[in-house]
Order: C-alpha cells, then structure tokens, then sequence
C-alpha cells in the first residue's frame, strides 16, 4: 500500500508539473495525425445474440474502432473514432500515444501483426526511439461477453524506467454524445441513464486480475479526447459527469531493464 | 420495444398512482449470514453471503472493499391484477405475505432457495452461484404462476449498496444494469447486471433517490434521471411479463465489482 501511495503521490506531482506545459501541446498534437493513426477496422469479431451480443473490429495499430453489446448499441464508432493507448516513459517526459481519429504522437514505429486467430489478434509496437515495445494482445469472450485486452510493456534499454501505460476511450455510448460517467479505482464507465426508454445502455473500461503495476486506477474525462499520457489525470472532475466525456484506465509503475509489465483489462457492455 | 415502452407506461400510469407502499411489518426477515462463499485472492477476492430467506447480506470485492453497511438487499415481486405486493429486502423488511423458505440445495459453489407466497400465487426459486473467474455473484430467478390463469408479474432485486462502505456515493443506470461507487481515485464499487437474454420482456436498470426498497408494484418510483453524485442511493433491477399459467420465467443478473 505505501508503494502505491509513493506511486500515486509521483503521478499526481508529475501530472502537476507537466500538465501545464503539455496539456495545450496535448491537444494540439492529439488532432494533427503521425503517419500511422488509423480507425479503420482491420480485424473483426461477433458473437452471440440479442442481449449477449457482442461486435467489435481492431485497427492494424492496435484501436478498438467499433464495439456493439448488445446488438444494436454501439458505442464507440460515433462521430470522431477515438479509441486507444498512451505511454509516459517518466525520465525524461517522453508522451507516445495512438487515439485513432483523435490522432498519434507521432513517434512511433509501424505496428507488427504477431498473431491472429479467430478469437483474437496479437500485435506489437516499438517507438520509434526504441525504448518501449507494447505488445497488444485483444481476444473476445464470448462467455461474459466482453472484449479482453492484455498490454505488455516492454523497457528495451538497459536501466529501469518508470512508465505510465493508458487506455482510454472516447464513449458514445449508444451512439449518444451527452452521457453519463463514472469511475473507480478498477474501472471508468459512460451511459445512457435507464429514463430514455429506447437506448439505454453504456460501456465499462475495467480492470480486470491482480494488476502487475503498483498503481491501477480509473478515470472518467471532461472532454472526449485522449490524454497527455503524462497527466492522465489532468481532465478528471472530481464526481462523476454528464456530457461529452471519455475514459481513461491508467497504470503505473517502474520496470526493470529489459523488463516487461503486463495490464490486463476488459470492455464490458453494461 | 415499443411493446416494452406501452408496458412501462401503463403500469407507472395504473399502479404508481393507486397502490400505497405498504408499511413495513415486523416479520421473519432476516439479515443473518447462514450461506458463505469466497474465493480468490487480492484484486480477483470475492466474498459474498446468503441469508436464509435469499438475501445478499455480504459482499466483498475486491479484498476489503464491503458494499452493504445496512445488509439491505432482497427481492419484490407484483402481480398486476388484483394489485399484490411481496418483498422481502432484509434489514429493509418484508411484506408479510411470504411463506418459509426452503432449501432446495446447497453445494461449495452455490444455495438454491425456494420461498411461495402466502397466497400461494408465486414461487419464487433463487439460485446463487459464486462465479470465481469472472469474479461474481450469479444469480437466476425462476417465477413460477401456481395458478390456472395467466398473470403479469413485475421482479425486483433490489440493494441498498453503500460502496466501499461509503454512504454518500454516486449511482447510475442502464437499460442493464445498475451500479453504485466510491468515487474515485479511492473507491470500488459494485454492479447489479442482467446477465444473458432475458425471458422477461420488459429488463430496466434503476438508481434510486433513496435508501429504502422500491414497492414492487412502481419499481421506478425516486428513480433518478442521471447520475446520483455524492448522495444516498439504491439500485433495481426490474424485469415485467406475462407468466402463463403454471409456467415460469426466469431472470439472471450478476453482481459483480467495479
């Protein structure tokens, strides 16, 4: 527990003193395209039906771009696709992200398809400095259902680094942009509340085994874009939210020399 | 859907108007633990308890996170015409209108409990299961009509849940599900979910204005418009059909962390 207070204390500190100097270059940068960001749906997975409906495609980078549980309510390819992962390697401040629509960092290398199969696809990522390389592995369950993701976090270079590893996801949930959000310390959620008699429904971000990062924790945005990997928490209100908001899972810890971390997590139709 | 929608409004527009909330009567409810299940370790914990009549009294999930303070959590059930409550919410108490419950069977992994109404109507039959990998509480509702007509029955569930054992939290709610959390960068919480298709028409997810059980009959009654933020709260989750005579429905739901 004091490690993951030590942890926390390091993101909040971090988060406050980059957030200034990185949060305008953030939203600038998360809209003007590297060369690779993608929503296009590359692979795609069904299964189920009615209720335990789930459909959802991957982008070649690694984007969750489309996911609808159950049939009928999508609740991500609305309007601006954005969906994806971040890394904030801590020493120096070095952000790399890939949001989909909502635009890449830029500096990373082309994405590696390492494996697929029907129920899932594996694919890897290096930065283009080298020094990360996240593996993405992204298999359906049928059973739940849900849609797993494991993310591991490679340190390639020869001394320990602390790394920030995010998932966020800009939620429409029922195609819907005004909706409910809330988080925890395992999960981040956005909804259409149960009043609207048709539509209705939303979509969890959750962590889900013992995490191998020290520090896991949810958090609900005031804005649908992506965040500074750096200051993940920067656009979190303090209560929960109604509006035009997205989700953010982050993870943190240090990782040995040629290392990996692994974070596992799952979206779940709720 | 819209079947669903002409369902919904007739018995808010019929029922929620005319049928008082019963008082709450001293009873045979029960908050005592008499089914325990765990399994897991850490971040995949969970615990949970049973009471003798088939209500949650206890979950944790993950390790050291408890989400009923008051172990106020239970069932309701209406039968539309003539107008008839029962529940049995706990701590919250009961209807007074509920025969004994029996235990139809028990393993390491779950408790199947079978109570019928005093009138003789309905049976209810609750299976709850501990699901270690997701982790969860599953649990099915079958509602049988004892009777030779048919009849519209609406099922309630139903938790006071105090998240982390936080009473001012936030609660919210799908078409699904119903959830209730601390808020973070501390907090868990707890989901009450639908879990596969159901066999009732009509599935709502409600977050309530209040810490009281819903009367059956207006399920919806204090259900909030959006997300409840630092308040008192409750969830439901309700599910309204036809039963035919002699035949039974059932519902699945899961409570699961968060």
């Amino acid at each position: 527990m004091s490690r993951q207070i030590a942890l926390i204390a390091v993101v909040l500190a971090a988060a406050a003193t980059l957030s200034a100097q990185q949060q305008a270059q953030t939203k600038t940068e998360n809209r003007s395209n590297g060369a690779y960001a993608s929503s296009s749906c590359a692979f795609t997975f069904s299964s189920g039906a009615g209720a335990s409906y789930l459909k959802f495609c991957v982008t070649v980078n690694g984007n969750i771009t489309q996911l609808e549980t159950p049939a009928g309510h999508e609740h991500i390819a609305a309007g601006f696709i954005n969906e994806g992962y971040g890394i904030c390697s801590e020493t120096p401040p070095t952000a790399y992200w890939d949001y989909a629509d909502d635009g890449d960092s830029g500096n990373w290398g082309p994405t590696n398809l390492v494996r697929q199969t029907a129920a899932s696809v594996k694919m890897a990522r290096t930065t283009s400095d080298g020094v990360w390389t996240l593996t993405q592995t992204i298999t359906q369950d049928k059973a739940t259902p849900a849609v797993k993701i494991m993310m591991v976090l490679k340190n390639n270079t020869a001394a320990a680094r602390v790394a920030y590893l995010v998932r966020y996801a800009d939620v429409d949930a029922d195609t819907m942009t005004l909706n409910d959000f809330g988080s925890t310390v395992n999960s981040a959620a956005g909804w259409v509340n149960s009043s609207y008699a048709v539509i209705g429904y939303g979509l969890m971000l959750q962590n889900v085994r013992t995490s191998h990062f020290g520090y896991v924790n949810g958090f609900v945005q005031n804005t649908f874009h992506g965040p500074n990997p750096c200051a993940f928490a920067f656009n979190a209100p303090y209560t929960g939210l109604l509006g035009d908001g997205s989700v953010v899972l982050a993870y943190v810890d240090s990782i040995g020399a040629g290392k990996t971390r692994s974070a596992t997590m799952i979206y779940k139709g709720m | 859907m819209f079947r669903n929608i002409i369902r919904l409004a007739l018995f808010l527009v019929v029922f929620g108007s005319r049928l008082p909330m019963q008082a709450q009567q001293a009873s045979p409810a029960t908050s005592t633990c008499t089914f325990t299940f765990e399994s897991g370790a850490d971040s995949t914990f969970l615990k949970f308890c049973v009471s003798t009549n088939g209500n949650m009294i206890q979950v944790e999930v993950p390790a050291g996170h408890t989400h009923f303070l008051l172990s106020a959590e239970g069932y309701g059930l209406c039968n539309e015409t003539p107008a008839t409550a029962y529940w049995d919410y706990a701590d919250n108490g009961e209807s007074g209108n509920w025969g004994a419950a029996s235990v139809i069977s028990q393993t390491a992994s779950s408790v199947k409990i079978a109570r019928t109404t005093g009138d003789g109507i309905w049976t209810l039959t609750q299976t709850f299961t501990l699901d270690p990998k997701t982790p969860a509480v599953k649990i099915v509702m079958a509602l049988k009509n004892n009777t030779a007509t048919p009849r519209v029955a609406y099922l309630v569930r139903w938790g006071d849940i105090d998240p982390d054992s936080e009473v001012h939290a936030s609660f919210g709610a799908t078409r699904n599900a119903a959830a209730a959390w601390k808020f973070s960068t501390w907090g868990y919480g707890l989901m009450m979910q639908n879990a596969r298709t159901s066999q009732f028409a009509f599935t709502n997810g409600y977050a309530r204005l209040g810490e009281d059980g819903p009367n059956p009959c207006d399920f919806a009654a204090q259900a909030s418009e959006h997300i409840i933020a630092g308040g008192h709260g409750s969830l439901v989750l309700a599910y309204v059909d036809t039963v035919a005579a002699k035949k039974t429905r059932t519902a699945t739901m899961v409570y699961r962390g968060m």
